[in-house]
Protein backbone atom coordinates (compact mmCIF):
# COMPACT_ATOMS: atom_id res chain seq x y z
CA UNK A 1 0.00 0.00 0.00
CA UNK A 2 2.63 2.49 0.91
CA UNK A 3 4.26 1.53 -2.71
CA UNK A 4 0.97 2.50 -4.31
CA UNK A 5 0.97 6.19 -1.98
CA UNK A 6 4.29 6.45 -3.01
CA UNK A 7 3.16 6.20 -6.77
CA UNK A 8 1.11 8.88 -6.43
CA UNK A 9 0.64 12.56 -7.97
CA UNK A 10 1.43 15.41 -5.64
CA UNK A 11 -1.73 16.72 -5.70
CA UNK A 12 -3.12 13.31 -4.23
CA UNK A 13 -0.47 13.40 -1.47
CA UNK A 14 -1.31 16.44 -0.46
CA UNK A 15 -5.46 15.67 -0.13
CA UNK A 16 -4.50 12.03 1.34
CA UNK A 17 -2.19 14.54 3.95
CA UNK A 18 -5.32 17.14 4.63
CA UNK A 19 -7.28 14.01 5.11
CA UNK A 20 -4.99 12.94 8.24
CA UNK A 21 -4.93 16.10 9.39
CA UNK A 22 -8.79 16.19 9.42
CA UNK A 23 -8.59 12.93 11.19
CA UNK A 24 -6.55 14.50 13.65
CA UNK A 25 -8.41 17.13 14.58
CA UNK A 26 -11.29 15.12 15.11
CA UNK A 27 -9.75 12.97 17.86
CA UNK A 28 -8.03 15.89 19.28
CA UNK A 29 -10.94 18.72 18.74
CA UNK A 30 -14.43 17.72 17.84
CA UNK A 31 -15.22 21.63 17.79
CA UNK A 32 -12.59 22.06 16.15
CA UNK A 33 -13.32 19.78 13.63
CA UNK A 34 -17.01 20.57 13.06
CA UNK A 35 -16.33 24.30 12.33
CA UNK A 36 -13.69 23.27 9.51
CA UNK A 37 -16.33 21.08 7.95
CA UNK A 38 -19.26 23.94 8.25
CA UNK A 39 -16.79 26.12 6.35
CA UNK A 40 -15.84 23.62 4.10
CA UNK A 41 -19.55 22.99 3.15
CA UNK A 42 -20.46 26.64 2.81
CA UNK A 43 -17.22 27.08 0.06
CA UNK A 44 -18.49 23.77 -1.85
CA UNK A 45 -21.64 25.14 -1.91
CA UNK A 46 -20.46 28.90 -3.18
CA UNK A 47 -17.92 27.31 -5.46
CA UNK A 48 -19.83 24.78 -7.33
CA UNK A 49 -21.17 27.17 -9.96
CA UNK A 50 -17.93 28.59 -10.29
CA UNK A 51 -16.65 24.93 -10.70
CA UNK A 52 -19.13 24.55 -13.85
CA UNK A 53 -18.52 27.78 -15.49
CA UNK A 54 -14.70 27.24 -15.54
CA UNK A 55 -15.18 23.88 -17.14
CA UNK A 56 -17.49 25.98 -19.41
CA UNK A 57 -14.80 28.00 -20.27
CA UNK A 58 -12.08 25.84 -20.31
CA UNK A 59 -14.14 23.89 -22.91
CA UNK A 60 -14.53 26.65 -25.11
CA UNK A 61 -10.84 27.10 -25.08
CA UNK A 62 -9.90 23.82 -26.16
CA UNK A 63 -12.69 24.07 -29.22
CA UNK A 64 -12.01 27.85 -30.23
CA UNK A 65 -8.79 29.15 -28.89
CA UNK A 66 -5.90 28.18 -30.72
CA UNK A 67 -1.70 29.23 -29.80
CA UNK A 68 -2.44 31.83 -33.11
CA UNK A 69 -5.15 33.41 -30.96
CA UNK A 70 -2.99 33.60 -27.87
CA UNK A 71 0.00 35.06 -30.33
CA UNK A 72 -2.77 37.27 -32.02
CA UNK A 73 -4.09 38.85 -28.68
CA UNK A 74 0.32 38.87 -27.23
CA UNK A 75 0.80 41.68 -29.95
CA UNK A 76 -1.36 44.12 -28.96
CA UNK A 77 -0.13 45.03 -25.75
CA UNK A 78 -3.06 47.56 -25.01
CA UNK A 79 -5.98 45.07 -26.28
CA UNK A 80 -4.01 42.36 -24.17
CA UNK A 81 -4.27 43.96 -20.99
CA UNK A 82 -7.40 45.51 -21.41
CA UNK A 83 -8.78 41.83 -21.91
CA UNK A 84 -7.14 40.76 -19.18
CA UNK A 85 -7.77 43.38 -16.42
CA UNK A 86 -12.14 43.48 -17.90
CA UNK A 87 -11.24 39.39 -17.62
CA UNK A 88 -9.85 39.79 -14.18
CA UNK A 89 -12.90 41.91 -12.69
CA UNK A 90 -15.78 40.31 -14.30
CA UNK A 91 -14.18 36.69 -13.02
CA UNK A 92 -15.47 35.38 -9.17
CA UNK A 93 -14.89 32.85 -7.17
CA UNK A 94 -11.29 31.90 -5.24
CA UNK A 95 -8.12 32.18 -7.28
CA UNK A 96 -7.14 28.27 -6.64
CA UNK A 97 -10.34 27.52 -9.09
CA UNK A 98 -8.67 29.50 -12.07
CA UNK A 99 -5.32 27.78 -12.38
CA UNK A 100 -6.74 24.93 -14.78
CA UNK A 101 -8.02 27.50 -17.34
CA UNK A 102 -4.82 29.72 -16.07
CA UNK A 103 -2.33 26.80 -17.01
CA UNK A 104 -4.45 25.76 -20.34
CA UNK A 105 -3.86 29.15 -21.39
CA UNK A 106 0.05 29.33 -20.37
CA UNK A 107 0.19 25.91 -22.98
CA UNK A 108 -0.99 27.96 -25.77
CA UNK A 109 1.03 30.98 -24.99
CA UNK A 110 -0.54 33.30 -22.31
CA UNK A 111 2.33 35.25 -20.92
CA UNK A 112 2.99 34.38 -17.25
CA UNK A 113 2.78 38.26 -16.82
CA UNK A 114 -0.59 38.25 -18.10
CA UNK A 115 -1.51 35.36 -15.46
CA UNK A 116 -0.50 37.38 -12.54
CA UNK A 117 -2.22 40.30 -13.54
CA UNK A 118 -5.27 38.61 -13.73
CA UNK A 119 -4.53 36.63 -10.67
CA UNK A 120 -3.94 40.18 -8.91
CA UNK A 121 -6.95 41.45 -9.82
CA UNK A 122 -9.35 38.30 -9.62
CA UNK A 123 -8.48 38.33 -5.84
CA UNK A 124 -9.98 41.81 -5.07
CA UNK B 1 -11.49 27.06 -35.16
CA UNK B 2 -9.03 24.04 -33.50
CA UNK B 3 -9.11 20.84 -35.24
CA UNK B 4 -10.78 19.05 -32.41
CA UNK B 5 -14.10 18.09 -31.43
CA UNK B 6 -16.53 18.86 -29.56
CA UNK B 7 -16.35 15.39 -27.34
CA UNK B 8 -12.53 15.69 -27.85
CA UNK B 9 -13.11 19.27 -26.18
CA UNK B 10 -14.98 18.57 -22.91
CA UNK B 11 -12.88 15.56 -22.62
CA UNK B 12 -9.64 17.26 -22.29
CA UNK B 13 -11.36 20.37 -20.10
CA UNK B 14 -12.93 17.33 -17.53
CA UNK B 15 -9.04 15.26 -17.36
CA UNK B 16 -7.34 18.73 -16.80
CA UNK B 17 -9.85 19.56 -14.25
CA UNK B 18 -9.20 16.01 -12.92
CA UNK B 19 -5.86 16.64 -12.46
CA UNK B 20 -6.44 19.46 -10.31
CA UNK B 21 -8.89 18.24 -8.62
CA UNK B 22 -7.42 16.76 -5.50
CA UNK B 23 -5.05 19.71 -5.22
CA UNK B 24 -7.96 22.05 -5.28
CA UNK B 25 -10.02 20.06 -2.44
CA UNK B 26 -6.79 19.74 -0.40
CA UNK B 27 -6.62 23.64 -0.58
CA UNK B 28 -10.14 23.95 0.51
CA UNK B 29 -9.90 21.81 3.51
CA UNK B 30 -6.79 24.03 4.37
CA UNK B 31 -8.12 27.08 4.03
CA UNK B 32 -11.35 25.52 6.50
CA UNK B 33 -9.67 24.41 8.65
CA UNK B 34 -6.89 27.80 8.90
CA UNK B 35 -10.57 29.84 9.43
CA UNK B 36 -11.64 27.15 12.08
CA UNK B 37 -8.37 27.01 14.21
CA UNK B 38 -7.22 30.27 13.75
CA UNK B 39 -9.70 32.78 16.05
CA UNK B 40 -10.25 36.20 14.82
CA UNK B 41 -8.75 37.84 18.28
CA UNK B 42 -5.46 36.40 17.23
CA UNK B 43 -5.82 39.25 14.42
CA UNK B 44 -5.85 41.97 17.14
CA UNK B 45 -3.65 40.76 19.20
CA UNK B 46 -0.50 40.54 16.79
CA UNK B 47 -0.53 44.61 15.86
CA UNK B 48 1.26 46.67 18.01
CA UNK B 49 0.14 50.29 17.23
CA UNK B 50 3.12 51.40 15.25
CA UNK B 51 2.41 52.14 11.46
CA UNK B 52 5.29 51.03 9.81
CA UNK B 53 6.02 47.95 11.71
CA UNK B 54 2.39 47.14 11.43
CA UNK B 55 1.65 47.31 7.63
CA UNK B 56 4.77 44.44 7.54
CA UNK B 57 2.56 42.78 10.22
CA UNK B 58 -0.36 43.65 8.35
CA UNK B 59 1.05 42.17 4.96
CA UNK B 60 2.44 38.73 6.87
CA UNK B 61 -0.48 37.65 7.84
CA UNK B 62 -2.81 38.58 5.39
CA UNK B 63 -0.58 36.42 3.37
CA UNK B 64 -1.20 33.32 5.91
CA UNK B 65 -4.58 33.82 6.26
CA UNK B 66 -7.30 32.23 4.15
CA UNK B 67 -10.58 32.54 3.45
CA UNK B 68 -13.21 35.20 1.62
CA UNK B 69 -12.39 38.59 0.87
CA UNK B 70 -15.58 39.81 2.88
CA UNK B 71 -14.04 37.78 5.94
CA UNK B 72 -10.87 39.94 5.75
CA UNK B 73 -13.45 43.25 4.97
CA UNK B 74 -15.00 42.62 8.37
CA UNK B 75 -11.55 41.70 9.95
CA UNK B 76 -10.52 45.08 8.74
CA UNK B 77 -13.42 47.02 10.44
CA UNK B 78 -12.90 45.75 13.83
CA UNK B 79 -8.75 46.03 13.54
CA UNK B 80 -9.51 50.04 12.83
CA UNK B 81 -12.19 50.09 15.71
CA UNK B 82 -9.22 49.01 17.89
CA UNK B 83 -7.09 51.66 16.70
CA UNK B 84 -4.81 49.92 14.75
CA UNK B 85 -3.76 52.26 11.55
CA UNK B 86 -5.25 52.59 8.60
CA UNK B 87 -1.59 51.74 6.44
CA UNK B 88 -1.80 48.30 8.49
CA UNK B 89 -5.38 47.46 7.93
CA UNK B 90 -4.98 48.34 4.01
CA UNK B 91 -1.72 46.20 3.83
CA UNK B 92 -3.94 43.58 5.38
CA UNK B 93 -6.55 43.26 3.00
CA UNK B 94 -4.52 43.68 0.19
CA UNK B 95 -2.31 41.07 1.06
CA UNK B 96 -5.15 38.65 1.82
CA UNK B 97 -6.35 38.80 -1.23
CA UNK B 98 -3.58 39.35 -3.34
CA UNK B 99 -0.92 36.35 -1.58
CA UNK B 100 -1.53 33.12 -0.82
CA UNK B 101 0.61 30.85 1.33
CA UNK B 102 -2.08 28.33 1.71
CA UNK B 103 -2.63 28.25 -2.07
CA UNK B 104 1.04 28.13 -2.64
CA UNK B 105 1.23 24.52 -2.89
CA UNK B 106 -1.44 24.57 -5.71
CA UNK B 107 -0.52 27.47 -7.48
CA UNK B 108 3.25 25.75 -7.59
CA UNK B 109 1.95 22.55 -8.55
CA UNK B 110 -0.52 24.09 -11.73
CA UNK B 111 1.35 27.38 -12.08
CA UNK B 112 5.04 26.32 -11.71
CA UNK B 113 6.90 27.34 -8.73
CA UNK B 114 9.17 29.69 -10.12
CA UNK B 115 6.14 31.73 -10.97
CA UNK B 116 3.99 31.07 -7.77
CA UNK B 117 6.70 32.40 -5.80
CA UNK B 118 7.80 35.75 -7.32
CA UNK B 119 4.24 36.18 -7.79
CA UNK B 120 3.60 35.88 -4.09
CA UNK B 121 7.03 37.43 -3.07
CA UNK B 122 6.15 40.47 -5.58
CA UNK B 123 2.41 41.24 -4.15
CA UNK B 124 3.73 40.82 -0.76
CA UNK B 125 6.23 43.51 -1.10
CA UNK B 126 3.47 45.66 -3.21
CA UNK B 127 0.70 45.16 -0.56
CA UNK B 128 2.67 47.17 1.45
CA UNK B 129 3.43 50.13 -1.35
CA UNK B 130 -0.36 49.65 -1.97
CA UNK B 131 -1.29 50.61 1.25
CA UNK B 132 0.66 53.33 1.75
CA UNK B 133 -0.30 54.90 -1.43
CA UNK B 134 -3.81 54.57 -0.64
CA UNK B 135 -3.55 56.05 2.63
CA UNK B 136 -1.67 59.07 1.26
CA UNK B 137 -4.30 59.92 -1.48
CA UNK B 138 -7.37 59.21 1.25
CA UNK B 139 -5.36 62.00 3.08
CA UNK B 140 -5.07 64.72 0.22
CA UNK B 141 -8.51 63.84 -0.64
Amino acid sequence: MISKIKQLGGGWKFLISMCLIYLAILVISYDAFVKSMIFFYKIILKILPVFVFVFFLMFIVNLFVSPNHILHIEKNKFRKWLLIIVAGILSTGPIYMWYPLLAELKKKGLSYGAIACFLYIIGR
Amino acid sequence: MNTISVKQAALKAARSLWRSFPMILATILLVSLVNAVVPKSFYVKIFRKNALFDSFIGSSIGSISAGTPITSYILGGELLKQGISLIAVTAFLVSWVTVGIVQFPAESAILGKKFAFWRNLLSFILSIFTAVITVAILNLL
